[in-house]
């Protein structure tokens, strides 16, 4: 079981139902959660979610595509509690596309959420995080980043995340900072029909859909302070799917 | 919910890393088996866990040896009820350039690392697959990517790879997983029997600049024992410092 108890953490994109397991999963760990996405309303509902089960959060209303805005609450967050200890970044606009409809302004859009908003958070923290001596920064990858037809706009930017983390992996690895990806595969969500769900369980190993527990526990896991000696790694929660693709290992 | 009341046969469980994970199983409410093929380790590690009161067997086997393993895992279900969690722990090296290996070093290598897990596995999954329940855990190396003096030690480290993924899609839907851990540079005892100028030329090579522990391996074998990791199947999870991001 995961120790991230007193831990601070940030989570962005956090109010989508991924991000809100993963928030709710830390908060229940003991960790203080900073939960950030860009609808404010939505953000007060999570937040009072997490604070009715007893959990420590705070809330803040950022747009992550916006560097300014992203310095400007890690920076607030620092100062407020002295120190960031875990950041997953979780924001995940899945936005792929046939690749002759793919305008400018859906591919800049898409660079922009899933992967300028990954690169601005680590910029602000991974030099804190080392010089604290501690960090574990986790980033929520798709298994799509293989590449399947029809979405190259998406598996393109999340392909990213997977040279990004090895990269400050190895920047931060003397530091007791670690940087992995949790790539996560078909999850169920609130709005799939029974009959989708059976037919898309049908193409994974372990014939049923994920869950954002699923997905949440496995961050739970990568964050914690005894998985000090893992890093660089991307990682699927996918029921085995990934072991269809050749290049997943 | 976790490991409690779970059923664990560790491979080469009387020391290092098997032992290890044995022990935090065990404190965790799992029953754990020790296996080893020296009687005298097993007799000595099952005494140590008695005393401490953890719930735990002793098998003394030949894992590259069918009937050996057949029997330890018959020995487990009669005495346990059932075997929910195998971790494919037991392995060994002989190590030297290509021109100085003999056919009984790349047998043994391939017998105790790659056959061990093939037979462990499909002795376990007998049990496994009626309870629509099971772990399988295999513990490869990140040597399986290659390293000069290596050739038998990484090639059965990748056919674990391989199995791993075979058993994934073959029994993932049966309710058994299957998942590997590569773990890279762990202190063990037999560490400190390498030449200082070995051990600074692996720690230089080393993104971390020092060694993992073998609690690092454990932990990382528990989180994917659990009960709730259902959705985890087919995975390689390096536990080695980012050394992976390397081969050679």
């Amino acid at each position: 079981m995961e120790v991230v108890k007193d831990r601070v953490a940030i989570v962005s994109g956090a109010c989508d139902a991924v991000g809100a397991a993963i928030s709710t999963r830390l908060a229940q760990k003991g960790a203080t959660v900073i939960v950030s996405d860009s609808d404010p309303a939505k953000v007060d509902a999570l937040l009072e979610e997490i604070q009715a089960a007893d959990g420590k959060a705070l809330g803040m209303t950022v747009d992550a595509a916006d560097p300014a805005q992203v310095k400007a609450f890690v920076a607030k967050t620092i100062a407020d509690l002295g120190k960031v200890d875990i950041l997953v970044n979780n924001v995940d606009t899945q936005n792929g596309t046939p690749i002759q409809e793919v305008s400018d302004a859906l591919w800049q859009a898409g660079l922009g959420a899933n992967l300028n908003a990954v690169f601005y958070f680590c910029r602000e923290l991974v030099p804190h995080m080392r010089a604290n001596q501690y960090g574990r920064i986790i980033t929520i990858g798709n298994l799509e980043y293989m590449g399947l037809p029809g979405k190259s706009n998406y598996a393109a930017v999340k392909s990213a995340i997977f040279g990004l983390t090895r990269a400050l992996a190895l920047e931060s690895a003397r530091d007791d900072v670690t940087v992995n990806c949790v790539a996560k595969g078909d999850i169920a969500s609130a709005d799939m029909s029974p009959e989708a769900i059976e037919k898309q369980a049908k193409g994974i190993p372990v014939k049923r859909l994920g869950t954002p527990e699923d997905v949440a526990r496995t961050v739970g896991f990568f964050a914690s302070d005894t998985s000090k000696y893992i890093t660089g790694q991307t990682f699927f929660v996918c029921g085995g799917k990934s072991a269809y693709f050749s290049m997943s290992i | 919910m976790g490991i409690k009341n779970r059923v664990a046969l560790i491979t080469g469980s009387a020391s290092g890393i098997g032992k290890q994970t044995a022990r935090r199983m065990a404190e965790n409410g799992a029953k754990v088996v020790i296996n080893d093929i020296v009687p005298e380790k097993v007799e000595e590690t099952v005494a140590e866990f008695a005393a401490a009161g953890l719930t735990v067997m002793g098998q003394v086997a030949d894992i590259a040896n069918k009937a050996s393993v057949d029997a330890m895992v018959q020995a487990v279900v009669d005495n346990f009820g059932s075997l929910d969690i195998l971790v494919n722990n037991a392995g060994m090296e002989r190590a030297g350039a290509l021109r100085k290996l003999s056919e009984a070093d790349w047998d043994i290598t391939v017998n105790i690392n790659l056959k061990g897990a093939f037979l462990c596995s499909q002795a376990a999954h007998n049990h496994m697959v009626p309870n629509t329940h099971g772990r399988i855990i295999n513990i490869a190396s990140r040597a399986w990517l290659g390293g000069p003096g290596q050739a038998p030690y990484s090639s059965a480290k990748a056919g674990v790879v391989g199995l791993t993924r075979v058993l994934a899609l073959e029994l993932g839907t049966k309710g058994v997983t299957a998942n590997c851990i590569a773990p890279g540079l762990i202190y063990t005892p037999m560490w400190d029997e390498l030449p200082e100028k070995n051990q600074k030329f692996l720690l230089s090579k080393q993104p971390t600049g020092r060694l993992g522990e073998t609690d690092d391996i454990a932990h990382t074998i528990m989180f994917l024992a659990d009960d709730e990791s259902g959705f985890i199947n087919g995975q390689v999870i390096y536990v080695c410092g980012g050394r992976s991001l390397f081969s050679g």
